[in-house]
């Protein structure tokens, strides 16, 4: 097991201050004043940026401890890597001359899979996940130890995800990034989807929209204005992700008042659903070309730093591939036994959807979006939390619809009208709170005691035939 | 009665320092200051009348308190008539109006008792006082109509008194001040926060209503929801209180040194003046609920209407008259702070707290609105916060407020709901 030196890992881990590469961003942003471009003195991060540069400030940390360790060991210096010198916590100067240590694959392995403190103890869930199964302990004890187990995996996917992106040039990467960045979610929806769990694919989905919006984002604000009295951010961006939310919440809108207001068939229904989830898709592959192509340079370049691999790009692959078929194999046990959990709990079916699956994919990137946020890199965490909740809505709730389509199970964005009105009130509170451009304590807890507020009418709500 | 003060300084809220943003058109303004949404301060205004008048005993101060606000005091001769047709048979519409008129200045004598009470503590105490009596009066006309089970007045009026301060006071507000001066700019946040929290309330009221509607579930369920929703309200509000008066205290910092106003009358005046004048306007208003029945039978106005437009005046009519008046003074920040802070306290304050109260006594207060008013209520928010989102105003948007507040009061008008 890995020293604590990294506690709670993720994609998304940055340990320490900003590195200077971070003034270049607000440099080039300056330059981009000139040429009469929006800017602000903080960075414009969107959600591939923010993957990136925490990407990135996690490999010096790494390579920072790497070489302290190997200092320590045997007493030579490794090269100080220029732009990290905010990253190390007091240590000393190093030779910048000497080249740095590439860790054996087994080390990289290890440190990937095991090297996560607390959330890698949930691992031994796994052996326990697959006896409760196939001994039939039955279904309260089949969900809670494959739940346990899919967290831990959600932050080895990221791990993988990152390694193969490392190998491939800024626009690929952040291309691989912006569709594997929620693959859990994905995985565990096509799941539900292929097992005819309707409603268990459209609460997951909500759900976790809900809770990258109104939770992570009202803790960043929370916890992060508990330490720094105000924070500043950049109103653009997040004004750009409000705009493509509010855009998906008229697609989610659009199918469910045919199907009551109208008297539609519902193959006409089914037809709105899918048109609506082509265009999404549509506004995403839009959202990727201006991200990584048009408007990338508005955004940082990392051009003179030498990406830092610790595994070659076929053992990322073989992981990152591994690593989805485990997900896969255990979200299919998850998604079995919810009917059997639900039922022996007596929680509603809908909650487990929109409260409980979500826990999954977005415990680790929520942890790590706080931290980041109480470190005063509010913009970071921001594109985290905000990033996530478009690409789920742009990209895959259209990809399920497409997905039951090819497959021949109804989904459509027929969601229940509650749903639908939390889900544009929760767009309308976060886009007023996000008006202004500091936030406080008070907006977060604003924002959390929202997600408390929705989630105490969610576990009332009983739909019986949806 | 000679004019001591002029009716500007009969607002809700403590009248001693001003502090706000805004063109250095007046020399009381300190520059960079703003100000709370409770412990509202300003300058000494300009008195009408002979400057150098101090009220200095008791007796004077009282009787400037009751009596020296021209016009609205008048309103107090209303009072003995106002007791006589309760207790005569002269007619529910009679009641109304006398009762109705009689509140007026009560709200405004409630005011200045709050403020004097205040003066007499620090800063924390006296916002702390002053967010919870800010709207005693509406407080007080809602817990008699839910103990007399009139949930649809309830209701409305704090709805309405929402409506009335987002709308037809900030308006009004736009409008006059606007008319006076081209453009006029404002601290954009603490409206940005204002209306995050209202954004919130309006998530609060939406939880139990389509629950009655869409599920089939049972009416304790949609009590325990309302309640439930209720309590995290309060908790809101409770962190509200926190944020402005202890952690960030400095963004709404009182002038320094400037403390030459005192209060007029002791604490135990104070604070009795406060008991007798709420006692009084327990005592009216609970005149004023009884007669509501036989007011919408007799006049054919629907009890929406009373409850939704008419009877928010009592409690906004003073206020409303304030914030105008300092808006025109080129205070926006202070004018702003009234009206938003109003309808920020009524909805996370006094709404919660009805649904609590009727829990405790047994009455079942539910937020469970009539979709129309939630849906309106969205709108409201939706329009307020587009017309926040730039920190300047001019007298268009105050009109289109007022106008929006018209088109509903027009919708209420035809509003008819039988059994609720």
């Amino acid at each position: 097991m890995s020293s604590n030196w990294q506690p709670i890992d993720s994609s998304y881990q940055q340990n320490n201050g900003t590195p200077a590469r971070v003034v270049t961003m607000s440099e080039s942003s300056e330059k981009a004043d000139d040429a009469g471009v929006d800017s602000s003195p903080h960075e414009k991060m969107n959600f591939f940026q923010a993957v990136k540069k925490v990407q990135k400030l996690r490999r010096l940390e790494r390579q920072q401890t790497r070489h302290t360790k190997s200092a320590r060991k045997d007493g030579e210096h490794a090269p100080l890597i220029q732009d990290s010198r905010d990253l190390f916590r007091g240590t000393e100067k190093e030779d910048p001359s000497k080249p740095m240590e590439q860790p054996t694959t087994l080390e990289a392995l290890t440190e990937i899979v095991l090297g996560k403190g607390v959330i890698s103890w949930c691992l031994a869930c796994a052996p326990l996940a697959l006896v409760s199964v196939y001994f039939h302990w039955g279904a309260t004890w089949v969900f809670w130890l494959n739940f346990m187990t899919l967290i831990p995996f959600a932050s080895i996917l990221g791990d993988f995800t990152e390694e193969l992106a490392l190998h491939t040039n800024e626009t690929i990467g952040g291309l691989i990034n912006a569709s594997f960045g929620n693959a859990v979610e994905v995985v565990v929806a096509i799941n539900a989807l292929l097992a005819g769990e309707i409603r268990v694919v459209q609460g997951s989905l909500l759900g976790s929209i809900f809770s990258n919006l109104l939770l992570v984002l009202g803790c960043c604000f929370f916890f992060g204005g508990l330490k720094h009295k105000e924070q500043k951010f950049n109103a653009t961006s997040a004004t750009a992700n409000m705009g493509l939310l509010a855009l998906s919440s008229i697609a989610l809108a659009l199918p469910t008042p045919f199907a009551q207001y109208y008297n539609l068939h519902d193959s006409e229904v089914l037809l709105v659903s899918r048109l609506a989830a082509v265009f999404l898709l549509f506004m995403y592959a839009q959202l990727l070309v201006f991200q990584l192509h048009t408007h990338a340079d508005i955004f940082e370049n990392d051009g003179d730093d030498a990406p830092f691999t610790r595994i070659t790009m076929p053992v990322a692959l073989v992981g990152l591939l591994t690593t989805t078929l485990l997900v896969a194999f255990f979200s299919d046990f998850l998604v079995e036994s919810i009917d059997g959990f639900t039922e022996a709990s007596g929680i509603s079916r809908t909650f487990v959807g929109i409260i409980l699956l979500p826990i999954v994919g977005n415990a680790v990137e929520h942890v790590t979006a706080v931290t980041v946020a109480m470190k005063d890199k509010m913009d970071l965490a921001m594109g985290i939390a905000l990033g996530s909740s478009t690409q789920i809505s742009l990209l895959v709730v259209p990809l399920t619809v497409l997905v039951g389509w090819i497959v021949g199970v109804d989904m459509t964005l027929n969601f229940p009208h509650f749903e639908i009105i939390m889900y544009v009130l929760s767009i309308l509170t976060v886009s007023i709170v996000l008006a202004n451009p500091t936030c406080n304590w008070l907006e977060g807890s604003l924002l959390i005691t929202t997600y408390f507020m929705i989630a105490v009418g969610f576990w009332f709500e009983k739909i019986k035939n949806y | 009665m000679s004019d001591l003060q002029p009716i500007a300084t009969s607002s809700r809220q403590p009248a001693r320092r001003l502090v706000s943003v805004g063109p250095e058109d007046d020399v009381e303004r300190a520059p960079g200051e703003r100000m709370s949404f409770f412990h509202v301060d300003y300058t000494e205004p300009e008195t009408i009348g002979d400057l150098s008048y101090e009220p200095t005993t008791v007796s004077q101060v009282l009787r400037e308190i009751v009596l020296g606000k021209g016009p609205i005091s008048w309103c107090l001769a209303c009072a003995p008539f106002a007791l006589l047709s309760f207790y005569s048979q002269i007619g529910a519409t009679w009641v109304f109006w006398l009762n109705f008129i009689t509140m007026i200045p009560l709200a405004s004598i409630l005011g200045d008792f709050t403020e004097e009470l205040a003066l007499h503590t620090n800063d924390t105490i006296g916002g702390l006082i002053n967010a919870s009596f800010g709207n005693a009066v509406e407080v007080v006309v809602a817990i008699n109509a839910l103990l007399a089970g009139e949930i649809r007045v309830v209701q409305g009026s704090l709805l309405g008194s929402i409506f009335s301060n987002l709308l037809l006071v900030l308006g009004s507000c736009f409008f006059f001040g606007g008319l006076r001066h081209q453009e006029q700019s404002f601290n954009a946040t603490a409206a940005s926060a204002n209306m995050g929290l209202l954004a919130l309330s309006s998530i609060a009221l939406v939880l139990p209503t389509p629950f009655a509607e869409y599920y089939e579930l049972h009416d304790e369920q949609v009590l325990m929801v309302s309640r439930l929703a209720a309590v995290f309200l309060l908790c809101m509000y409770a962190q509200l209180l926190v944020f402005q008066l202890h952690t960030h205290t400095n963004i709404f910092q009182n002038e320094e040194g400037e403390d030459e106003q005192s209060a007029r009358v002791s604490m135990t005046v104070a604070v009795f003046g406060l008991l007798v004048t709420t006692l009084l306007v327990a005592l009216f208003s609970n005149f004023l609920v009884d007669s509501i029945d036989g007011f919408t039978e007799a006049s054919g106005i629907s009890r929406t209407f009373v409850g939704i437009v008419l009877i928010p005046i009592v409690g906004n009519a003073v206020e409303h008259i304030t914030a105008v008046t300092v808006a025109m003074k080129n205070k926006m920040d202070l004018a702003m702070g009234i009206a938003l802070g109003s309808s920020t306290q009524i909805s996370l304050l006094v709404v919660p707290l009805t649904v609590i109260v009727g829990w405790v006594v047994g009455v079942d207060m539910t937020l469970n609105f009539p979709h129309f008013e939630i849906a309106l209520y969205i709108l409201s928010i939706f329009t307020v916060s587009i017309v926040l989102s730039n920190p300047t105003c001019n007298w268009l948007e105050g009109s289109l407020l007022i106008t929006t507040y018209v088109m509903l009061a027009v919708g209420f008008w035809y509003e008819k709901i039988e059994n609720y």
